[in-house]
C-alpha cells in the first residue's frame, strides 16, 4: 500500500473489475450465515421434537403401566375368585370329562355352594376293624383316646420318640 | 498506524528530500511538510510485529502441543457429563408367560422445608395447607406431613411418600400449576412450591402374596434379598448404561459426539409354578393353618414326570407389596428351609427297601404284636392293639410302627446291615442331601450316617423320626414312585430370556433310577390302600372317579426353639391317577393345636382340594381302571 501510483497499464489489459468478487464474498457470507441459522434453528427444532417425544412416551409409558396394573389386579386369581362368586359361580367339585364319543370320565356330582361335608363313600366301621389306628375311618374322633398315644414323646418329651401316628 | 506514520505521498515537486532540519511549522499549510526517515521505523515496527508472532507461535505450540491434552481433559471435564442409565430390572413370569413380579417407573415425592415457611410463601400455615392438599393424594398421614414440612432448619429435604405412581405425581403437578395460577392473580400462596419428586422404580407383585415364599423381594435399592429374587439377582439387575455428552449450561450440544452404551435390561426369569394351581394350593393351606391354629404349613405340586414345581406354597404368607406389614417369621421360603421330622410319609421309602432288595414282597405275612422291646425301650402304635396279623400292604395302611421296624429288620442278616441298606436307599431317595434348587436359605435336613445312629435311632428311623428333611425332599420322595422309580430332581425354574431375547432352559435335570420299575409299581399299588382300603388312614384324600395313592404322616416334631418334643407335624403326600401318574401334592402343618392333630384328617382334606384342581386344570381324565385290591390282613388259622 505504501508503493505508490499505479504502473502504468499495459495496452489491452481491462482493468479488473472489482464489483463481482466483492458481491460473491459478501453472497458467500450471507449464504453462510444464514445456513447456519436455518442449521441452528433445525437442530432447535428437532431437539423441541425430541423433547415432545420423549415426554409423550414416557407419559404413554406411564399409562400402559398404570392400566397394565389394572389389568393384572383384576386378573388375578383371587380376585376372580371373588367375582366368581359374586356371580353366584362355586368351585366344581370332582373333575370330571366329557369325551367326544359321549362317555362321560370320572364321577361328576353337583357342585353346591358349600362343598359336600366329605364323599359319600365314607366307610361306617366295621365289625371287623375292632382298633384302627386310622381316624377318619371312624365319624367320631374322640373315640380315639389321646391317652393311647403312650409312646408319644409328647407326655414324655424326652430324647427319642417313640412312636408316631399314621 | 497510519495516524502515526507520515502522509505516503512526497509532494512531487520536492526533490530527494535531505534531513531535515528542524521542522518549520507554516501557519498556511501548503508549505514543506518534512518527514523522518521510514526504514530504521519500519525495521522496528517489523521486529516488534515480529516478537508478537513469536510469542503467539510459541504460545500456541504450548497450547497445542505441549500441554494439550491437560488442557483437553480441563476442557472435558467441563463440557462432557456422564449419566447412568439405570438397567430395568427383569421380570419373573410363570409358566404360562403371566407376570409374577414386575418394575413400573415410580417417584419418591420430596419436599424442601425452607420453602413452606412464612417468609417464602407468605402464608403463616403453609405446612398445614400443604399437608391437607397432600395427604388425600398421597395416602399419607396430614398431621405426620405437616411436621415434615414444617421442620425448618433442621431439615432440608424430608420424603412425604415412597415409589408413588406417576400418576400421583401428575396429581400433584397440575395442583402445583393450579396453585401458582391463583398466586399469580395475587389469590393466595403457592403452598406446593417446594415439592419435588425423584425417580425411584418400584418393584411390583401383581398377584400379592401369590408365591411370595418362592419369588422372594427386593429390598429399599431394588436389590433381590429374598427368595429367586436373590438367587436370580445378577440375571434379573441387567446391566447399568452410561451416556457421555457434550452440554453446555445443562443443555446438550446437539453436534457435539454422543458416547452412549445402552442399558441391558434384565433378563426375564420363567418359573415352572402354574399361577393358578399356586393359588389353589395357597388358598388351601392357609385355609387349614388357621382352622387348625397351627404354627405353619405348605404344599408343593410336583410334576412327576419333570419333576418341575408346580405350586409351592407357605402359610402363613406374605405381600412382597408391603413388607412393612410382614411377620419376619413369615418372610421365608419355609417348604424348602424348614426340616422336620417326617414321620410316617417316610415309611415309603424303608418298604421300597424292603421291596427293592427282595426282602419281602406286598403280601408277605407280618405278625403285628401290640408292642416291641427293642434297644432300650418298647414301642407302640399309636392305638394300642392286640397282635395284628396284617400283610406288608397292610402295614402302610394301617401305618404300624412295630410292623415297618418288623419289616427293616429283614433289611440285612446283622441289624448293622439292615441300618446300612436302609441308609443307600434313604441317600438315593435324596435324603440329606440339597434338592439342587440352589434356593437360599433351603435346608439338606439332617441324615446321620448309619455307623453314628444310635440304639433307638436304627428303629425309629425306618417309621421316619431321628432324621429330617424339608418338605420338597418328601414330596420329591412319592414323585419318584410315581414316576416309575426314576427320581428327577425338582426344578422351580424353567429357564431365562435375556436381552437379546433367547429363551435359555435350564439344564435337564439329573436323573437317577431310585428303585425298579416292579418295586415302584408295587407300591403304588400298596399306596392306593392306604386311601383306597377302608382301613387305610388317608380316606379323606380320596377323589370320586380317580385311583389316588398316598400316604398320611403325623409325627411328634421337634421344637425348634427348645429342640424338644412337643406338638405334631401332620402331612400327606401322594400322587394321582395311581396308575398314570401326572402330578405329585404334598401338604405338611406344623403344630395344629385346634380340633385333629392327624395327617389324614386335617392334611387329606387339603390333598383333595389342591388334587382336584390341578387335575382340572392341567386336564387329566381319569384312567377309569379299578385299583387292585391288595390285601390288608391275613389270616392266621388259614396258613
Amino acid at each position: 500500500m505504501i508503493s505508490a501510483r499505479p504502473a502504468p497499464r499495459r495496452p489491452g489489459a481491462q482493468p479488473a473489475a472489482r464489483s463481482p468478487f466483492v458481491l460473491l464474498i459478501v453472497l458467500l457470507l450471507a449464504g453462510g450465515l444464514f445456513g447456519l441459522l436455518l442449521l441452528n434453528s433445525a437442530v432447535v427444532k428437532d431437539s423441541f421434537k425430541l423433547d415432545d417425544l420423549q415426554k409423550q412416551t414416557k407419559q404413554l409409558t406411564d399409562e400402559e403401566q398404570a392400566l397394565q396394573q389394572d389389568v393384572d389386579e383384576y386378573s388375578a386369581p383371587d380376585e376372580l375368585d371373588k367375582r366368581a362368586r359374586e356371580l353366584g359361580m362355586v368351585p366344581g367339585g370332582n373333575p370330571a370329562f366329557l369325551s367326544p364319543d359321549g362317555k362321560v370320565k370320572g364321577s361328576p356330582d353337583v357342585a353346591t355352594a358349600e362343598p359336600l361335608p366329605e364323599p359319600s363313600e365314607t366307610p361306617t366301621p366295621s365289625a371287623s376293624t375292632q382298633v384302627s389306628p386310622s381316624a377318619p375311618v371312624s365319624p367320631s374322633v374322640s373315640a380315639i383316646p389321646s391317652a393311647s398315644l403312650s409312646g408319644s414323646p409328647a407326655t414324655s418329651p424326652s430324647v427319642t420318640p417313640l412312636g408316631t401316628t399314621p | 498506524m497510519s495516524s502515526n506514520v507520515p502522509p505516503r505521498r512526497r509532494p512531487p515537486q520536492r526533490p530527494a528530500p535531505r534531513r531535515r532540519p528542524a521542522r518549520p511549522v507554516t501557519p498556511a499549510g501548503g508549505a514543506t511538510l518534512r518527514l523522518g526517515k521510514p526504514r530504521p521505523r519500519l525495521r522496528l515496527v517489523s521486529l516488534a510485529l515480529t516478537l508478537v508472532m513469536l510469542t503467539f507461535v510459541v504460545r500456541l505450540l504450548q497450547v497445542q502441543a505441549v500441554d494439550a491434552s491437560a488442557y483437553a481433559t480441563k476442557a472435558e471435564a467441563n463440557r462432557y457429563l456422564t449419566a447412568t442409565l439405570a438397567a430395568e430390572r427383569g421380570t419373573i413370569t410363570d409358566r404360562d408367560g403371566v407376570d409374577l413380579a414386575n418394575t413400573v417407573d415410580a417417584y419418591d415425592i420430596l419436599a424442601d422445608p425452607m420453602l413452606f415457611t412464612a417468609a417464602e410463601t407468605d402464608a403463616d400455615d403453609a405446612p398445614q395447607q400443604a399437608a391437607e392438599l397432600l395427604a388425600p393424594i398421597v395416602n399419607g398421614d396430614e398431621k405426620t406431613i405437616a411436621k415434615q414440612l414444617a421442620n425448618y432448619p433442621a431439615s432440608r429435604n424430608e420424603i412425604i411418600a415412597k415409589q408413588q405412581s406417576p400418576q400421583v405425581w401428575n396429581q400433584i403437578k397440575d395442583l402445583q400449576s393450579a396453585l401458582a395460577d391463583k398466586a399469580a392473580k395475587g389469590d393466595g400462596a403457592n403452598v406446593l412450591l417446594g415439592i419435588f419428586r425423584q425417580a425411584h422404580s418400584k418393584r411390583v407383585y401383581p398377584n400379592g402374596d401369590l408365591a411370595a415364599g418362592v419369588i422372594g423381594f427386593v429390598n429399599s435399592e431394588g436389590k433381590g434379598s429374598g427368595g429367586l429374587e436373590q438367587q436370580f439377582n445378577t440375571e434379573l439387575a441387567g446391566k447399568d448404561g452410561t451416556i457421555t455428552y457434550a452440554q453446555s449450561g445443562g443443555r446438550r450440544i446437539p453436534t457435539a459426539g454422543v458416547r452412549e452404551k445402552a442399558a441391558e435390561p434384565g433378563a426375564t426369569v420363567e418359573l415352572t409354578l402354574n399361577r393358578d394351581i399356586q393359588w389353589a394350593a395357597q388358598q388351601a393351606i392357609t385355609e387349614q393353618v388357621q382352622e387348625s391354629d397351627a404354627d405353619r404349613g405348605y404344599v408343593i405340586v410336583q410334576d412327576t414326570q419333570t419333576g418341575e414345581i408346580l405350586a409351592m406354597a407357605n402359610a402363613p404368607g406374605y405381600d412382597p407389596n408391603d413388607l412393612s406389614k410382614a411377620y419376619s417369621s413369615a418372610l421365608g421360603n419355609a417348604a424348602l428351609t424348614d426340616a422336620y421330622e417326617p414321620g410316617s410319609v417316610s415309611k415309603l421309602m424303608s418298604m421300597a427297601a424292603v421291596l427293592d432288595t427282595g426282602a419281602a414282597t406286598a403280601a408277605t405275612h407280618v405278625t403285628v404284636p401290640g408292642t416291641l422291646p427293642r434297644a432300650d425301650r418298647v414301642f407302640h402304635d399309636d392305638v394300642d392293639h392286640g397282635t395284628w396279623h396284617l400283610t406288608l400292604n397292610g402295614v402302610l395302611a394301617k401305618s404300624s410302627n412295630i410292623g415297618t421296624i418288623l419289616a427293616a429288620e429283614q433289611l440285612g442278616k446283622t441289624q448293622k446291615q439292615a441300618n446300612s441298606v436302609l441308609y443307600s436307599y434313604l441317600s438315593k431317595f435324596g435324603i440329606g442331601q440339597h434338592t439342587g434348587l440352589g434356593f437360599p436359605g433351603e435346608t439338606a435336613g439332617i441324615l446321620a450316617k448309619p455307623q453314628d445312629w444310635n440304639a433307638s435311632q436304627q428303629y425309629t428311623i425306618p417309621f421316619g423320626q431321628g432324621l429330617s428333611l424339608n418338605a420338597l425332599q418328601a414330596t420329591s420322595v412319592y414323585s419318584t414312585i410315581a414316576n416309575g422309580g426314576v427320581r428327577i430332581e425338582p426344578t422351580l425354574v424353567r429357564g431365562t430370556t435375556g436381552a437379546d431375547g433367547r429363551f435359555v432352559p435350564t439344564a435337564t435335570p439329573e436323573q437317577t433310577r431310585v428303585v425298579s420299575e416292579q418295586t415302584a409299581t408295587t407300591l403304588s399299588r400298596m399306596l392306593e390302600s392306604v386311601v383306597g382300603d377302608e382301613q387305610g388312614t388317608g380316606i379323606k384324600a380320596r377323589i370320586a372317579g380317580y385311583r389316588v395313592a398316598g400316604k398320611t404322616g403325623t409325627a411328634n416334631r421337634v421344637d425348634p426353639e427348645t429342640g424338644l418334643y412337643s406338638g405334631y407335624t401332620a402331612s400327606f403326600m401322594g400322587f394321582a391317577p395311581a396308575d398314570k401318574p401326572r402330578v405329585t401334592v404334598s401338604c405338611v402343618i406344623q403344630n395344629p393345636t385346634r380340633g385333629s392333630y392327624f395327617g389324614g384328617q386335617i392334611c387329606g382334606p387339603v390333598f383333595k382340594k389342591v388334587m382336584e384342581f390341578a387335575l382340572k386344570s392341567l386336564q387329566v381324565p381319569p384312567t377309569g381302571t379299578k385299583a387292585p385290591s391288595l390285601p390288608v390282613e391275613w389270616n392266621p388259622s388259614k396258613s
